[in-house]
């Protein structure tokens, strides 16, 4: 009675020792994913929101989101193009939400602050014309444009990313950059105008 | 002015790599453009407008993207991570008491039920002497001679099996304040008898011994009650309908 008393204690002491195993190989992964991708999804947020804390917290949102469901990963790499492609959308949405909320808000006060003066500085000027011009370029190509964008980030690594070829990428760059340079001279132009 | 027929290709040249196939050599048509931008002003300067068109562009956007990445990320990650782990944990407790509960409630359902179904359950068919049960509860002394007698007035009057099962669940549900019993009256003695025996055993089940009918809505006939044919089981109740 007592050996199997000391038995079942032994297979309790194991188990618990496992779960420890458990929780703190889990605690690294979450420490090693948040070090290396949380600042991806915060650029990849930003760059669609324009705004620091919309984009903090969009980032937040989608890395709990995309660790949260990592388990279904085949591939542990894959978890970078994954929480980029999840925080893309929920930038998105979440610009969509902020535009609409802007009209209704806009159908009240009717006229929009004017351009600042620091924005109006040269570089300030081009950022602001950039962020305008992005945001009317179709989805694929402004997020290869942004992840190209992104420090660090080689062709390969973006096409692994979208899970696309590189030629692929290297295509919807070339489009992207066309297009958005286009805008660019259509503001530039308006602005003269103006 | 650029040459009309060099704009677009002067663009694509800009634009970088990546851009729509034409056809032919592509090598052989950079170089031809190359030697054109050589010798046509205009188009140099255009082209030269381009280029730094694109390198502000790429410099605005890589300003646009690489932001510092705030130092209250991290921190606002955890935070989250663990209200997330503290809203797992209570789902994970709550959630076994609300089946546990769930259960329960079932269990008493099921119960309640049973003995709703079973507490003045008639005599049932099953077999030759088969035994049909009417169950001792120790509710009130009325209640359980209702219970004992009624089959009795119930077989005694010929009633279908089924409609004296509808009989005996009404009857179990109303429980008389006053009984009244249709005794045959060489049976009333012995009735009398059992009816004694049975409050003396509260704890015990009842079963009558009946004959099966031959055609279940036919009148149905049984021997008067005789207490050497009483047997006293431990109740199984059978699947009705």
């Amino acid at each position: 009675m007592q050996e199997l008393t000391l038995a079942e204690e032994l297979r309790q002491a194991e188990r618990a020792v496992s779960a420890d195993k458990e929780r703190t190989l889990a605690a690294r992964e979450f420490e090693a994913r948040l070090e290396e991708n949380a600042g991806l999804a915060f650029r990849v947020a930003r760059a669609v929101l324009h705004n620091t804390a919309d984009a903090e917290e969009v980032a937040q949102e989608a890395f709990l989101r995309a660790h949260r469901n990592a388990g279904r990963l085949r591939d542990g790499r894959s978890f970078r193009a994954w929480l980029v492609r999840i925080t893309f959308r929920m930038a998105l949405d979440r610009a969509r939400a902020m535009r609409r909320r802007e009209r209704r808000e806009t159908d009240w006060v009717r006229s929009r602050p004017d351009v600042s003066a620091e924005d109006a500085a040269a570089s300030g000027e081009m950022r602001r014309r950039v962020r305008e011009a992005l945001d009317k370029l179709p989805e694929k190509f402004r997020l290869a444009l942004i992840l190209t964008a992104i420090e660090g980030h080689s062709l390969e690594e973006v096409a692994e990313m979208l899970g696309v070829p590189e030629g692929t990428v290297k295509s919807r760059l070339h489009f992207g950059r066309k297009q958005l340079a286009e805008q660019l001279r259509w503001l530039a132009e308006n602005t003269k105008k103006r | 002015m650029a040459c009309r027929e060099y704009e677009e290709a002067l663009r694509d040249l800009a634009a970088g790599p990546g851009g729509p196939a034409v056809g032919g050599d592509e090598a052989e048509r950079e170089v031809r453009l190359r030697a054109h931008l050589e010798a046509c002003a205009d188009c140099h300067a255009t082209f030269e407008y381009e280029r730094q068109l694109y390198a502000a562009m790429d410099a605005a956007l890589w300003e646009e993207v690489n932001l510092g990445v705030p130092g209250s990320l991290a921190a606002r990650v955890h935070a989250a991570a663990e209200t997330d782990a503290e809203q797992a944990r209570a789902v994970f407790w709550r959630a076994p008491a609300f089946a546990a509960l769930a259960v329960l409630s079932i269990v008493l359902a099921v119960f309640i039920g049973l003995r709703g179904r079973h507490g003045a359950s008639p005599p049932s068919q099953t077999g030759v002497n088969a035994p049909s049960i009417a169950r001792q509860t120790g509710a009130k002394q009325a209640g359980q001679a209702a219970r004992a007698a009624a089959p009795a007035e119930v077989l005694g009057l010929g009633h279908s099996a089924r409609a004296a099962r509808v009989e005996q669940r009404k009857a179990a549900v109303r429980e008389p304040p006053t009984l009244e019993v249709l005794v045959p009256p060489e049976e009333r003695a012995a009735l009398q008898q059992f009816i004694s025996r049975v409050r003396q055993h509260e704890e015990l089940g009842v079963a009558f011994l009946n004959s099966v009918a031959e055609k279940e809505d036919g009148p149905q006939h049984v021997a008067p009650l005789e207490f050497a044919r009483l047997d006293v089981m431990p109740i199984e109740f059978e699947d009705e309908d």
